[in-house]
């Protein structure tokens, strides 16, 4: 079994104040291990982008912690977490959130850029090319994001995340504006990111997307009602 | 469906609080700002005119007038009323350091001056006087200091007989109007002024009917022909039309200074509604594409979008107009009247008047701004392809940003293209940065233009000394000029090396430019001291004259061309033989023969002259104007106006340069802080519609620095793209206020140079104002930024 690269103790997350208060994570508690494939399923609104958020350190919790590879991610302050993030995690978002003035290589450096990983710019830009042709869009580098279908923009975002080699690469209902085709494709293309050493959590709404990780942790209502244990 | 929009737009007034204040402070300061300097134009307009028809009338009438001639005037057609007074337009009040050139009046009518003060008493005998100032100019307060005190008093009786009264300063006496033409006067008994005048009357006003409409010229001719029926001697006598009054002509000049600069900042007033708009265009385009879908058409659509600029403009005019009718009165009060019981009285007889035509003028306009700025994005929402923006997830106005590229971090190269494809983000920046680079650019094109006339009479002009002289009797012995020549010969004959003695008449708006215009001529030594020549050569026939360089580029005139003059209603056109770099009064002037100048304007130096004065190398200008003062006091008909040295002229010029550069300065504060809230607004704006870019960079761990930085690069190419925008505001400003108040602090030629307009300094300014508010802006844009909350929608 593979060593645990990430664990959430006791996730507490509220949003808004006094009696309109809601708890969007209610104690949440799960490991990630390392090069493993994990979904995360649970209707919307259940709190899996919330949790996703937290264990990539965008948001801290209000109570309960995440460690990543030793490091208590949730107690650094923001701009240590900034800079940690930088290395350590890479994202996919379900509205693919890519740089719209840069071309799909550039977005593809943009996460090495800022990682400073590789040191070289021109291994950088070799990187760029080969993680775009994992995903298909060999000799679409140079165009821009307006310029490619949903699924194609989808297909960048995975390789500007896994760039940098980070620990810890979190996808947030990847497939959701997709259609079944390039559904299917992001999520083999997932697979096949941890088949190359990444360590990938994605959250769906959709159960039958789940079929094909490693494992699958529930949760409903912000409480994960299956699979969090390591 | 419009009224349910009309109601969307007030409540979306309420929500874009950010840009509605920016837009409800910009509309404030730039009511208030014009507001303020027009309802104090209005205002001292009116106060100038009203005591001076207070004082002279319709028709004033100078001369010797028995009273009879005076009672026969009683009945004349058209005329209300008419007041005779004995007053003399110059005597010689001597102290013992000063001696000053005043006008004499009587105690009848220093009581008939209703804007005035005192401290002490009235004159009671022919030992006692009062001594009376204006308070507009330079203040006189030290004259306050002469009560108590002894003074001699030399005055001419209307025969030319010198009179020296030693008298007694019994009160002294302040007020708004200037007394016997003179800005200091002595008020003494009545018998004093029947001893000067032998009873008779020196000045008769004329107040007609219906001044607007009378016919004042035939009004006059029949006052004279009554008068001169009576056993008068008339002397003179002038009309004074309220529109052609000269004061008030000088006046609206003087305020250019602040109007012309104010009423740039209303540029914004378009600015920010244009540019903020557009970019809230594209991101809400969304919502106006479901509109559209369901049918709205411009209307609709302009309603919405237009409600909240409406709403806030007009929060922002109404708060301008408050400000204009609370803080009016108080700053003409302080700034241009000085003294709060003048202030009253004034106000108590003239009034102090807030236009409603002003308020409706400057709110009108800036609302106009408002609604025009407003309107510029419905255009782009009139084009949005409805199909796509309902079916992307991404904003529908898709930008295809330039493949050019930059050797830095992409974070910032993204910032780049950006602002290269967002063309309507950087005019709106660069316009309002304009507004502040312009008004910097016209501190600097005026200020070097006064550099030049200090740098003209502190280095070329050969002249060390200028000394003024004017006669204190009607009938001189001899001419002033000769006497002034004999003074300066005699007093400083070793150390002259050159001079030249003219005389000058001024003409209001002779040349059409609103402006003072000077005929002068010289009647004494070289032309070549006062007047030295750039090109050509001097007059020798009537119809010739050397002008001023200013004039010459003004004009764009040179040797060998003809200008017209209108000298009084005498229509006169004069060749140009020559051009000269002197600068004489307000800048503009034509040298001509003594022969053309006595057709026109009266003998040269018969009543007045001036001597600029060349002096040898090394000697103290000071001390020789001094010794030529003293031989002046030998001819006891003249008065010494003035002796100025050139050090004293060049600091004169220092003064208007640093009173120039204090209130555009005090106006560019003030612009700054407009362009500055407009930047903000348009980048705060513009960052709300790129916060998923901005999310998704903070959640990849780019530092903010970083992202701050991509919004720099795109205000350093507003800043450069500000620079044509700049040049030619502050063409059109320098250009405006060089010339409207070329009847106040005189023509001041600008220096257009790019290089001087554009200067380092007011780049930085520009600079500064964009950056510091654009990265407040974008600072706290970005620590309000929900990163997850973006990222899930």
């Amino acid at each position: 079994m593979n060593s645990v690269l990430a664990r959430a103790e006791g996730l507490w997350k509220w949003y808004g104040r006094g009696e309109g208060r809601i708890a969007a994570l209610k104690g949440v508690s799960l490991e990630v291990r390392r090069g493993e494939l994990l979904a995360v399923v649970g209707p919307s609104g259940s709190g899996k982008s919330v949790l996703l958020m937290i264990l990539g350190g965008v948001e801290i919790p209000d109570e309960g912690e995440v460690i990543v590879d030793g490091v208590r991610v949730s107690s650094l302050p923001g701009g240590r977490r900034a800079a940690w993030r930088r290395r350590n995690v890479g994202f996919v978002f379900q509205f693919f959130h890519l740089m719209p003035t840069l071309t799909a290589l550039e977005n593809v450096l943009l996460g090495m850029e800022l990682a400073g990983r590789p040191k070289e710019r021109s291994e950088r830009i070799r990187r760029a090319k080969e993680l775009l042709e994992f995903v298909g869009l060999k000799g679409k580098e140079d165009r821009f994001p307006g310029e490619l279908s949903g699924g194609e923009q989808q297909r960048v975002a995975l390789a500007r995340a896994l760039g940098p080699e980070p620990l810890l690469v979190l996808a947030d209902e990847p497939t959701a504006n997709l259609d079944t085709a390039n559904k299917e494709r992001v999520v083999s293309l997932l697979k096949a990111a941890t088949e190359r050493g990444a360590t990938v959590v994605y959250a769906t709404h959709d159960p039958s997307l789940a079929k094909i990780a490693d494992r699958v942790v529930r949760i409903r209502d912000g409480e994960v009602v299956d699979g969090g244990g390591g | 469906m419009s009224a349910s929009l009309f109601k969307a737009g007030l409540r979306s007034a309420r929500r874009r609080l950010l840009e509605g204040l920016s837009l409800t402070v910009i509309v404030w300061l730039s009511v208030s700002l014009l507001g303020v300097s027009l309802v104090i134009t209005s205002n001292m307009e009116n106060h100038v005119s009203s005591q001076i028809r207070n004082r002279i009338g319709d028709v004033i009438v100078l001369g010797a007038f028995p009273e009879d001639s005076i009672d026969s005037l009683g009945d004349l057609r058209g005329v209300e009323r008419v007041e005779a007074y004995k007053v003399l337009p110059a005597s010689s009040l001597q102290t013992e350091e000063e001696e000053f050139l005043v006008g004499l009046v009587s105690t009848a009518y220093w009581d008939s001056v209703k804007v005035k003060d005192l401290e002490g008493m009235q004159p009671k005998g022919e030992d006692e006087i009062i001594l009376y100032w204006a308070l507009s100019g330079a203040p006189l307060e030290e004259l306050k200091d002469l009560l108590g005190t002894s003074v001699r008093l030399i005055a001419f009786s209307l025969d030319g007989e010198p009179i020296i009264i030693e008298a007694d300063v019994v009160g002294v006496s302040w007020g708004y109007e200037w007394l016997a033409g003179r800005r200091v006067a002595v008020v003494v008994s009545e018998e004093v002024m029947d001893r000067l005048t032998g009873g008779m009357y020196t000045m008769v006003a004329i107040f007609a009917e219906n001044p607007e409409e009378a016919e004042l010229e035939s009004i006059a001719e029949a006052v004279v022909e009554r008068l001169e029926m009576g056993g008068g001697v008339v002397v003179s006598y002038s009309v004074m039309r309220p529109d052609e009054n000269p004061i008030v002509v000088l006046l609206k000049g003087a305020h250019s200074i602040f109007t012309v600069p104010s009423a740039a900042l209303y540029v914004l007033l378009f600015i920010l509604p244009a540019a903020a708009g557009t970019a809230m265009a594209v991101r809400e385009s969304r919502m106006v594409a479901v509109l559209r879908a369901q049918g709205a058409g411009a209307r609709e659509v302009g309603v919405l979008f237009l409600t909240p600029w409406l709403v806030w403009g007009v929060l922002g005019s109404a708060l301008g107009v408050l400000t204009v009718l609370l803080a009016s009165e108080a700053v003409y009060t302080s700034i241009f009247v000085g003294d709060a019981e003048i202030a009253r009285l004034l106000y108590e007889s003239y009034g102090f008047v807030v236009p409603r035509s002003v308020l409706a003028q400057v709110s009108g306009l800036a609302l106009a701004g408002v609604v025009l700025g407003g309107l510029a994005p419905i255009g782009i929402m009139m084009r949005l392809d409805i199909v796509g923006a309902l079916r992307s997830a991404e904003l529908p106005i898709q930008l295809v940003p330039p493949r050019l590229t930059l050797p830095t971090p992409l974070s910032l190269l993204s910032g780049f293209r950006d602002a290269l494809s967002r063309p309507w983000k950087i005019v709106g920046l660069a316009l309002a940065l304009a507004v502040v680079w312009g008004i910097a650019g016209s501190m600097s094109a005026l200020s070097a233009g006064v550099d030049e006339i200090i740098y003209t009479y502190s280095e070329r002009m050969p002249p060390d000394l200028f000394i003024s002289v004017e006669s204190i009797t009607f009938t001189p012995p001899s001419s002033v000029a000769s006497v002034l020549e004999e003074a300066v010969i005699s007093a400083a004959g070793e150390y002259v090396e050159g001079y030249t003695i003219i005389s000058s008449e001024e003409y209001i708006d002779a040349l059409g430019l609103n402006e003072f215009f000077t005929l002068v001529t010289y009647t004494h030594g070289n032309p070549e001291t006062a007047f030295p020549l750039e090109e050509g050569r001097y007059p020798e026939s009537g119809g010739e004259a050397v002008i001023s360089r200013s004039l010459a580029s003004l004009l764009g005139v040179g040797v060998g061309d003809s200008i017209s003059l209108n000298l009084e209603g005498r229509s006169v056109v004069i060749t140009i033989t020559g051009v000269s770099y002197s600068r004489l009064a307000n800048g503009f002037y034509a040298l001509v023969t003594p022969n053309f100048y006595a057709e026109h304007a009266g003998t040269p130096g018969l009543l007045s002259a001036t001597a600029h004065i060349d002096l040898v190398e090394g000697v103290d200008s000071e001390s020789i104007g001094g010794d030529i003062r003293e031989a002046l006091k030998e001819y006891g008909f003249v008065s010494v106006l003035e002796v100025i040295t050139r050090e004293e002229l060049v600091d004169a010029f220092n003064v208007l340069s640093i009173l120039l550069s204090g209130i555009l300065g005090g106006i560019l504060v003030l612009a700054s802080l407009a362009a500055g809230i407009s930047v903000a607004s348009m980048i705060a704006v513009d960052s709300s519609t790129r916060s998923k870019e901005n999310a998704v960079l903070i959640a990849l761990g780019t530092p903010k620095r970083w992202i701050v930085g991509g919004y720099l690069i795109g205000l350093t190419i507003a800043v450069a793209a500000s620079a044509l925008p700049a040049y030619i505001l502050a063409t059109l400003i320098s250009r405006l206020v060089a010339s409207r108040s070329a009847l106040a602090v005189g023509y001041i030629e600008p220096v257009l140079d790019p290089r001087t307009v554009l200067a380092p300094d007011n780049l930085m300014v520009a600079l500064a104002v964009g950056v510091i508010s654009g990265v407040i802006a974008i600072w706290i844009q970005l620590r309000r930024l929900n990163v997850a909350q973006e990222l899930r929608e």
